[in-house]
């Protein structure tokens, strides 16, 4: 950002790092077509709308929980499927060498996707 | 679009909408104002409570796949009281610009540690204000971290479509 345009801040240096950085950089959430990267940028893709969809299926979950909708039986059945969803998850991320943060995609004025 | 004649056609199809809309945002500048806040003590806090309240009420992990269901239950609960909280400790906020911005597009908690994100379109005359008034809330919430930034030109409020109302969220 440019420095002539903030007029006040009592953010301390190296606080909130994380959060400034994300402030400033959207490029990190753009996916990368590059020819020679282009099976990282679309692991990204995939996985990224994997997570949305995953968190979509856990939201109607807690849903239906909260709802007193499902049996005990199904309880299980649905906790043990997004735990290994999860899981797995985990591991995809690691193979393709990706964050939580990565999986993401900036709708610009809509916001982040995730 | 194809042409020039397509622009200008899109442009007197539309001309009521752009005039109504420069027209508002004439004379104005809009500023970002961001707050930050250490929100890890808080989501302990009430992580703590979420999991009492769960034992007492028999809440507890049975088995992995039910455990793992009841963990995200609490988590989505504990999500739910933080949201309602920060909105209890952004309003003051809020209520001290209300004079001052002739619109705003607020967002709360758009990260962890960022309670809210806004974006004021203030008359040129009242920037001094409106800095004044950032000044002053930082001292009147020192556990607040707060960024005010500008002037942009008024990006967020340039959509024709936009209802044109004194005082929008």
């Amino acid at each position: 950002m440019n420095e002539n345009k903030i007029l006040l801040n009592s953010i301390p240096a190296g606080k909130f790092e994380a959060d400034k950085g994300k402030m400033n950089d959207i490029s990190a959430s753009r996916i990368n077509v590059l020819p020679g990267e282009a099976d990282h940028g679309l692991a990204k893709l995939v996985l990224t709308l994997v997570e949305l969809i995953r968190k979509l299926v856990e939201k109607q979950a807690i849903r239906r929980v909260e709802g007193g909708t499902l049996s005990e039986d199904e309880i299980e059945r649905i906790g043990e499927t997004l735990m290994k969803l999860e899981l797995k998850m985990e591991e995809l991320k690691i193979v393709f060498n990706l964050r939580d943060e990565d999986l993401n995609l900036n709708l610009g004025p809509l916001g982040d996707l995730l | 679009m194809n042409s020039e004649k397509d622009v200008s056609d899109m442009l007197v199809k539309n001309h009521d909408a752009f005039f109504a809309n420069l027209l508002f945002v004439d004379g104005k500048h809009e500023f970002g104002l961001k707050v930050m806040c250490d929100i890890e003590s808080i989501v302990a806090t009430l992580e703590e409570q979420a999991c009492e309240k769960d034992t007492a009420s028999g809440m507890t992990e049975t088995s992995p796949g039910t455990g793992y269901i009841w963990s995200k239950v609490r988590k989505h609960r504990c999500n739910e009281v933080l949201m309602s909280h920060v909105e209890k400790l952004t309003e003051p906020v809020l209520d001290r610009l209300s004079h001052i911005k002739s619109a705003s597009k607020i967002r709360i908690m758009t990260s962890r540690n960022i309670i809210l994100e806004a974006a004021l379109l203030v008359e040129k005359r009242k920037k001094k204000e409106l800095i004044e008034t950032v000044e002053s809330l930082m001292h009147v919430y020192p556990g607040f971290n707060f960024m005010l930034t500008g002037p942009w030109p008024p990006y967020n409020f340039t959509d024709a479509a936009m209802p044109i109302l004194p005082c929008y969220e």
